[in-house]
């Protein structure tokens, strides 16, 4: 495939996607959502962690234009710092879940045998208990930071890019430039890496998506329960942490709908665009 | 049953059982190895409490034998744990597993009521979409599908309880009866609306949308063709032959769904008050009871099991073919 051809391809995914209305109006959502909380806070002086004593709780006003929490802080501020760390560990996590779901998915579909059977014995294993339990259980013994909760979740999340890549990889492998690959003597990697991966990676590119959102409905459930991202640290659950309290739900709404609606919205969006990509890949899939 | 030239059913389940043990033996070794790393056993509790030498120390380590192998110890572990014993909670300095046997059946009727709910609402939502797909409900299942998948239940679980709960006054919000009040079933179900209805929001999207793709795929089988031919109307011919040959992928969707119900369940106890295992979980994770954590993670594994395998059992049934290969 030369250059010129890759530019068309990649052309026509654009029309296609931008023909997907909701999807393109979710895109620039998030696109501007990213600019706001990664870009954001280099212009502005938003400090998530200064603690206004003359408001404790206080109501949206012109100070505070979403009001504050029941300590002081600035609820805007905290929802672009809690974007941030919420956003990343959607990304970061939902990497970690590719780089270990693609090659065990691969090598099951390619080598068949034994390999076969214990990857998909360990898909068996991790689809038959609630990821959100075992990581509040290894939470509960070794503690959780960013880092540890990105990596957690990243390993839950290895199973359906491995399914998937691993179907895709059953049929590629009967194909004939994989046996003509390998009369000419090509090792189990080139073909791997050379031949197959390139023609099974475009679920992949649909699933990105769906591996983000659900990644970040993950930690913010495990924030929200406490055993996620902690304070003085913000990400969205954790501001939603303090609706556990009776008087703030019923008394003090602007401390947790906000970071719930966002929350939402942002999932939906990266949901449309998941949509929007799957629609524009693979037209048969549509719906 | 027994099915001429196949495998009868009764030995179809116990294959069934037999091949979940594994699983079984793999997921419960794993939660014990992270015990094993949890601070705090049941010689470091005697050696808070007095002061004892580190020959003392040593004799009570290997009095409570944890000196020997770990894969001796998991044996043990697991033959105590077949007869229920499951050590003493820390915190409650009560036997765990009553701990946690009190807090099972909440769980399970929470669970259960959800789910229930979830199919009674998304099977006739997924049928009426696909009887005319792209039409005014086809859309309104879907749309209801995609909100139901990108709703953080948790943030759910807050808005209807600050809704129905505080703001309209219509349903209690916290824990399974009224406090002081007498335990009336009335009472229980007023409780029990809410939690329930959040878990069956959460399943609704993915049963819908399975129903309604199974019954597309379905229905341009060639017996479809047959039944239509013979003068069906079309309410018989989705219903009777349509909507049963398409419950296996359905099975399949709520299959693959339970560990995301207890999961669920963890957080949706938590705010509601609801006093099953995962708020158990919860409150012996802050007070650092690391015995009541595992042996919750334990008996979630049996839970999750033990749906696998009704649901693997009612493949067969509806499916003799399933019953027969194997």
């Amino acid at each position: 495939m030369t250059d010129t051809n890759l530019l068309i391809h990649k052309e026509s995914f654009v029309k296609k996607f931008v023909k997907h209305k909701m999807a393109t109006v979710a895109f620039i959502i998030i696109a501007l959502e990213v600019i706001l909380v990664y870009v954001g806070p280099l212009i502005f002086d938003w400090d998530p962690y200064f603690i206004d004593t003359a408001a404790l709780g206080a109501p949206p006003s012109a100070d505070h234009i979403l009001g504050t929490d029941t300590i002081g802080r600035d609820i805007f501020a905290r929802l672009v710092y809690g974007g941030q760390i919420s956003i990343m560990v959607g990304v970061l996590s939902t990497v970690v879940s590719f780089i270990i779901g693609i090659p065990l998915g691969l090598c099951a579909g390619y080598f068949k045998g034994k390999t076969e059977i214990l990857v998909m014995r360990a898909v068996d294993i991790f689809q038959s208990f609630p990821g959100m339990v075992m990581i509040l259980v290894l939470v509960a013994i070794f503690g959780s930071s960013v880092l540890t909760l990105i990596l957690m979740i990243g390993v839950m999340g290895w199973v359906s890019p491995a399914k998937m890549i691993y179907s895709a990889t059953l049929s590629v492998r009967e194909k004939d430039f994989v046996d003509s690959a390998k009369t000419l003597g090509a090792g189990h990697l080139t073909i791997l890496v050379r031949h197959i991966l390139p023609n099974v990676v475009s679920p992949i590119w649909i699933l990105i998506a769906f591996r983000v959102s659900s990644a970040m409905l993950m930690e913010s459930s495990l924030s929200f329960l406490g055993a996620g991202i902690t304070a003085p640290q913000a990400s969205w659950g954790n501001i939603i942490n303090a609706a556990q309290n009776a008087t703030v739900l019923v008394k003090e709404p602007w401390i947790w709908l906000p970071a719930g609606i966002i929350l939402f919205v942002t999932v939906i969006c990266i949901n449309l665009i998941g949509e929007g990509v799957r629609d524009a890949l693979d037209p048969k899939m549509k719906r | 049953m027994y099915v001429k030239g196949g495998v009868p059913l009764p030995r179809y389940i116990f294959k069934r059982i037999l091949s979940t043990i594994p699983v079984f033996l793999i997921l419960t070794f794993l939660v014990f190895v992270l015990s094993d790393f949890a601070p705090g056993n049941a010689v470091d509790i005697v050696a808070s409490e007095q002061k004892l030498s580190q020959e003392a120390y040593d004799a009570l380590i290997h009095q409570y034998g944890l000196d020997r192998p770990l894969l001796v110890r998991y044996g043990d572990w697991l033959l105590d744990l077949m007869q229920g014993e499951m050590g003493t909670s820390l915190r409650a300095k009560a036997p765990i597993f009553d701990l946690i046997s009190q807090r099972m059946g909440p769980t399970l009727i929470l669970m259960l009521s959800g789910l229930v709910l979830a199919i009674v609402i998304a099977i006739p939502l997924g049928v009426a979409a696909a009887f005319k797909p792209y039409s005014f409900w086809d859309n309104c299942s879907s749309t209801l599908a995609f909100i139901g998948n990108a709703m953080p239940s948790f943030f759910l679980a807050l808005c209807v309880l600050y809704i129905f709960s505080s703001k309209l006054g219509l349903l209690p919000g916290s824990g399974m009866y009224s406090a002081g009040g007498a335990h009336t079933f009335g009472d229980f179900l007023s409780h029990l609306i809410l939690p329930a209805c959040v878990v069956a929001f959460t399943l609704i999207g993915d049963i819908v949308k399975q129903t309604r793709a199974g019954l597309l795929e379905v229905l341009n089988e060639d017996y479809i063709k047959t039944a239509r031919a013979k003068g069906l109307g079309e309410k018989a011919v989705i219903i009777k032959h349509g909507l049963r040959n398409s419950l296996i992928p359905i099975i399949t969707v709520i299959s693959l769904s339970i560990p995301y119900i207890v999961g669920g369940a963890v957080v949706i106890e938590q705010i509601f008050g609801w006093p099953g295992i995962g708020s158990l979980m919860i409150s012996s994770i802050d007070g650092r009871d690391f015995g009541v954590v595992m042996g919750v993670a334990t008996m979630i594994c049996i839970i999750v099991m033990c749906c696998n395998i009704v649901l693997d059992i009612l493949y067969g049934v509806l499916d003799p073919r399933i019953s027969r290969s194997k």
